[in-house]
């Protein structure tokens, strides 16, 4: 027979129970809206029966407490990852597609580029064909073309502007993943200690889980936890190594070790593209120096968006291979000709597709270099472009140690000049506008220059024995921001092509970095009319022959006018000038609007997600109360039986055999 | 097992759907506002591209209406007027020409039959001088360029060019055809005044004046140079024409064109009696009348020909001549003459044609060129009309001389009478071949001025049939305009009723499903414990 006491103290296991399963409940309600909570309960099994020597066998010995563990399924915390990894990338993109499109904009109530180009500014041309002797006209038409150029420099700096902001909104995700990964290591460590000597960090555990969601709207990641054996006694500790790592198996927290991620500046020797704002960030692992690349494959993640908008150039960029036999290694630098791989037609078109910067990184082989200028030839009958780097030498913030020696002694090999990123970023765009100002300028300016001013001054004239221009005013010039007060203000330009100009300079089919004539130097950003011109509008030529005589000759303003739907005047992308917006657009909007498709499909798919969670770790008020009232029934039936016992041993003591 | 559900998942739930519903609103609202499907191009690309398309083209549309045609309009409005009083004009020297056939019996009717067509010349001239909005209207896109000298020109090029330098010295070149021939006749010798103050002596008698009948061309202007020269002095041996040829300019030659292309000699005359002999293939010019005469053989070469070129050269000009430029090749080199670096003006094209565009490929021509409406022959044939009538007066003088000489009584001896009287029958018989001559003469011009009117009334109608054609374009844009605007439309707007209904019911189901979680949410089992 069990001792008399035993009850007692069943009563005292049950009062125990009851009392921690009501303060389990407690915990529960007062983090009904905690984020990340997940719902505790108590685990409890009848404590192990006592072997009673009796006939009838074992005696129950009450309640024992197992476990307060969480009600959590980790099959939805990884799909939640995985898709909070989607909804942050959609998102982050529909966010700046959107902004994007809206500076494109133009309807009735923001003038776009349809208002400006393809009505004002054919408007005021279409004027001043039917009077071109005015100077009412040639003031309104000169009027909307510096309209049309600060519509392009207000553009591309709003782009600029938003490449700035894409990057300042990379290093403030860099920080905080840096945070999240120091907080998580030392999470791991605060687990481990509570949970070696067998306890459930449940609280801990969430926080750490909550880190983690808040980590995958960032990357890509994966999680695993890695029992810790005890290498002396081969037993388990009952500990865990826990793991993050981060797009495609980059190791971020390791147990109690995380890495450190370092956002480094791009200085101007490192640009990738030439439409690029200064300060771009490359980021680096800080502790082994290799890059860390977020982007690519099917990464996603804000920070991979982040990066497709800041450098997606649509795979844009020159490529090509080297050519041995004419480099010359002089010490560390050498000067490499590459072959384009890619389709060419003429200089212009090359020239106005150009992105590239004066100085930058090319990559030969996979090994990063710089150069620090260069020289582009088009050769006009075999239809091949041709490209020499000059003063390509080590990276040294690259790691891989191969000398451009090594590199042209391996024969011929592939060159990348910048990166290759299969998005419409950014850059993208402003590449767009700089192709179509670049062509619209030098079709403009190519037309204007067989005229006359309204005082017959040719505007463009060759001295052909001489090799110099004794007259050549552009309509549409650059302007040279340069330090270099001879380089800085506004430039004059010089038209290649042969077949329209036959008066210019057509001895030269290559055009270099440093050559301020080029329209290679034109952007969107630095577009403006001559200020020739504007000061004096009788400058601009509105006809061929003999001006200050057939003062109303319209022929060139005509010809002017027919840049707007003629394709064989100029084409963009295979359609006429005014459909630049139209197909710019397109592209922007066809971005924004599969972004923001996908970007509410994962919204909800995050909101099921969360609601399949909720399901099994979500606080219920009822299921609360009820176990609230449940457990205090339980408390106070233990209570009850602890009163009874003590008077069972009242009776017992003070009354049976006294 | 089905899952279980917390009060949080339905509220989170329902805050997420009441989202949706307001995201919706909003949508419709600003749809409402705008009155456009589109907010923005990624709502739907596809509509908000081809809202693009169809603004550009209305911009186009509006452009082309409302300022191309309507610029057309005003320039033809401008030249129909000056077109329609030429018209009158012209009537009016055709009515002066025909009303007064026996106008010209005494010098005085002369006189006046004269002046009355000078002045209508005059006035049909300036009226080519018209302009809109300080743009001469027929004269090409040279619309700073007047049609006649003015006083103006004048006073611009003295000051330019200097004392002693010509204002204005042009090089031209003028073609004709074979219907620009016509008959002549001159008298080889005239009776002088020589011959009247010796008429005692009988220098002279009938047999001794003799009519040449002959051709001529008349060129377009008279009191040329006295040489056919080259201004080779300024370094200008030809100019560049519109096709970028260059040519050269003759020197004392015409150029007959057709299946034998061949040059003729010019020999420079200032009087027609200088002409020695038509017979042959020489070609005379007369510099004081601007006629280019010659025989039968050159005309006979002309009536096969295609066509028949001389240059000339014009130093003296007047206020109220016409301007060269506007009607021939040529090439006015004063301003290098009167100072040192100024340019030589070339011109090359008179047929200057000003086309407005009203469509994508559509252009209307606009201009009516001086060359349609105000012929040069109107004021050449005044002049020869007016040298014939010098002609007749003269000789009606000399006659009227001799006849005095004759009943004055003041002769009396037989022989010297009998010279007299020589004198006098050639004097009469130079004014019957001057009196044939402006015969002749006044109904040729009759003919021409007949011509002339229907070349004028011809340039009215060419600008009434523009005006015309710009009516016709101008319904057909604004027709356009109704069909893309009401397609643009249709693609872009929104059906305001349609709008409303939706924003109705989105509203309802808004409010239902706040009522709805106000009512779930406000109770939980705490109200029953």
């Amino acid at each position: 027979m069990s001792s008399q006491f035993f009850g007692l103290m069943i009563g005292y296991s049950g009062l125990n129970a009851a009392a921690t399963a009501e303060n389990t409940v407690a915990h529960n309600i007062a983090n009904k809206d905690t984020d990340g909570y997940s719902r505790q309960q108590v685990n409890t099994s009848a404590a192990d029966a006592l072997r009673v020597s009796a006939s009838y066998g074992m005696a129950g010995a009450g309640v024992s407490i197992g476990s307060i563990s969480q009600l959590r399924n980790s099959f939805y915390d990884i799909k939640y990852r995985n898709n909070e990894s989607n909804y942050q990338y959609y998102e982050t993109l529909e966010l700046y597609a959107s902004t994007i499109e809206k500076y494109f904009k133009d309807d009735t109530s923001t003038a776009g580029f349809g208002t400006i180009y393809s009505q004002d500014f054919f408007k005021a041309l279409e004027d001043l064909s039917t009077n071109p002797s005015s100077t009412t006209t040639r003031t309104t038409f000169v009027g909307k073309a510096a309209a049309l150029a600060e519509y392009f420099n207000i553009m591309y700096s709003n782009l600029q502007k938003s490449q700035r902001d894409v990057n300042y909104e990379i290093k403030a995700a860099v920080d905080r993943i840096n945070n999240i990964s120091e907080q998580i290591a030392n999470l791991n460590k605060q687990i481990n200690v509570l949970e070696i000597s067998g306890m459930n960090a449940n609280d801990l555990r969430d926080r750490r889980a909550n880190l983690v969601d808040e980590l995958s709207g960032y990357v890509d990641v994966k999680t695993t936890e890695v029992p810790i054996i005890d290498e002396t006694t081969g037993h388990d500790t009952g500990t865990y190594n826990f793991i993050v790592t981060v797009c495609d198996g980059q190791s971020l927290v390791y147990g109690y070790m995380y890495n450190t991620l370092e956002c480094k500046e791009r200085d101007d020797a490192h640009k990738v593209n030439q439409t690029d704002t200064d300060g771009l960030y490359d980021l680096y692992w800080k502790n082994s120096g290799n890059s860390f690349k977020p982007s690519g494959g099917d990464l996603k993640g804000s920070l991979a968006a982040l990066f497709l908008e800041r450098d997606g150039n649509n795979s844009e960029n020159l490529g090509g291979t080297t050519r041995p036999a004419t480099a010359t290694v002089s010490g560390t630098t050498a000067t490499v000709t590459i072959d384009y791989s890619g389709e060419t037609t003429n200089l212009d078109e090359i020239i106005s597709k150009l992105n590239l910067n004066d100085q930058g990184t090319i990559k030969l082989k996979g090994s990063s270099f710089f150069y620090d200028g260069w020289e582009l030839e088009y050769d006009d009958a075999n239809s091949k472009l041709t490209i020499n780097f000059n003063n390509i030498s080590q990276d040294t913030q690259n790691n891989k140690i191969t000398s451009v020696a090594e590199i042209i002694a391996a024969g011929t090999v592939k060159a990348e000049i910048g990166t290759s990123v299969a998005y419409k970023g950014i850059p993208y765009y402003m590449a767009q506008m700089n192709q179509w100002v670049r062509d619209f300028a030098r079709i403009f300016n190519t037309i204007e220059k067989t005229g006359e001013d309204l005082d017959g001054n040719k505007l463009c004239e060759y001295d052909t024995t001489t090799g110099t221009y004794t007259s050549n005013t552009s309509f549409f010039v650059w302007n040279s921001r340069s330090p270099d007060p001879d380089k800085a203000g506004q430039r004059e330009l010089i038209e290649t092509n042969k077949d329209t100009a036959t008066y210019l300079d057509t001895s030269t089919n290559k055009i270099t970095s440093g050559d301020l004539t080029s329209y290679y130097n034109m952007t969107a950003g630095n577009l403006q009319v001559n200020e020739k011109i504007v000061d004096d509008v009788t400058k601009m030529s509105t006809t061929a022959t003999d001006a200050d005589i057939n003062k109303d000759a319209a022929d060139i303003v005509k010809e002017l006018i027919s840049i707007k739907t003629d394709t064989s005047k100029m084409e963009f992308r295979g359609s006429s000038s005014t459909n630049f917006l139209t197909i710019v657009l397109s592209d922007m909007a066809f971005a924004s609007s599969s972004a923001k498709t996908f970007a509410d499909n994962t919204e909800n798919m995050k909101k099921s997600i969360e609601s399949q969670r909720a399901s099994v770790s979500g606080v219920d008020d009822e299921e609360e109360a009820l176990d609230m009232i449940k457990f205090q029934r339980s408390y106070s039936l233990s209570s009850k039986m602890i009163s009874i016992m003590a008077q069972i041993y009242d009776r017992l003591i003070l009354e049976t055999g006294v | 097992m089905a899952s279980r559900v917390t009060n949080n998942m339905i509220t989170d739930n329902a805050a997420y759907n009441i989202q949706l519903n307001k995201r919706y609103k909003d949508k419709l609202s600003k749809q409402q506002a705008t009155e456009r499907k589109v907010y923005d191009p990624s709502d739907d690309p596809v509509v908000a591209i081809r809202d693009l398309k169809y603004t550009s083209a209305l911009a186009d549309l509006d452009q082309y209406l409302n300022r191309n045609l309507a610029d057309a309009t005003s320039w033809v409005d401008m030249t129909e007027t000056a077109l329609r009083t030429a018209r009158e004009v012209a009537e009016n020297i055709k009515k002066e020409y025909t009303s007064s056939i026996n106008g010209t019996n005494t010098v005085a009717d002369r006189k006046i039959y004269l002046e009355n067509k000078k002045a209508l010349c005059d006035e049909l001239y300036k009226i080519g001088n018209s302009a809109s909005e300080d743009r001469y209207l027929f004269t090409g896109y040279r619309t700073g360029d007047s049609l006649t000298f003015t006083d103006h020109d004048m006073n611009i090029r003295s000051k330019t060019n200097g004392d002693g330098n010509p204002q204005y010295d042009y090089m031209i070149r003028e073609t004709f055809d074979k219907d620009d021939v016509d008959s002549y006749s001159f008298l080889d010798t005239q009776v002088s005044s020589n011959d009247i103050s010796n008429a005692t002596t009988g220098p002279v008698d009938e047999t001794g004046i003799n009519n040449v009948d002959c051709y001529r061309i008349r060129l377009s202007y008279d009191n040329l140079d006295d040489t056919q020269t080259r201004p080779d002095s300024e370094g200008v041996t030809g100019y560049t024409d519109k096709d970028g040829t260059s040519r050269t300019f003759l020197v004392n030659q015409i150029y007959i064109a057709g299946s034998s292309s061949t040059y003729y000699p010019v020999t420079c005359v200032t009087k027609d009696s200088d002409i020695t002999d038509v017979s042959g293939n020489q070609v005379w010019l007369n510099t004081e009348t601007g006629m280019l005469v010659f025989g039968e053989s050159i005309k006979t070469e002309i009536m096969n020909s295609t066509s028949v070129r001389i240059d000339y050269r014009k130093s003296e000009w007047n206020v109220g001549d016409l301007k060269p430029e506007h009607y021939f090749d040529c090439v006015d080199v004063a301003l290098k003459e009167g100072q040192s670096g100024g340019s030589v003006l070339t011109y090359n094209d008179h047929e200057q044609q000003m086309n407005y565009a009203v469509g994508d490929s559509q252009t209307i021509p606009v201009n009516i060129n001086a060359n349609e409406a105000f012929d040069p022959q109107i004021k050449r044939q005044l002049d020869e009309l007016e040298d014939a009538i010098k002609a007749v007066d003269n000789a009606e003088a000399k006659v009227e001389e001799l006849k005095a000489m004759l009943d004055g009584g003041k002769y009396t001896n037989d022989t010297e009478r009998q010279n007299i009287e020589y004198v006098y029958n050639a004097a009469k018989k130079e004014q019957e071949c001057c009196y044939a001559r402006l015969n002749t003469l006044i109904e040729e011009n009759t003919k021409e001025a007949s011509a002339n009117f229907d070349k004028v009334n011809l340039a009215a109608t060419k600008s009434g049939t523009i005006q015309n054609r710009i009516t016709l374009v101008s319904n057909r844009l604004t027709e356009n305009i109704t069909t893309v605007t009401a397609q643009a439309s249709d693609n872009i707007n929104i059906d305001l009723a349609d709008i409303i209904i939706k924003l109705n019911e989105a509203s309802i189901t808004y409010s239902g499903s706040l009522g709805v979680i106000g009512k779930i949410t406000q109770q939980t089992l705490l109200n029953y414990i």
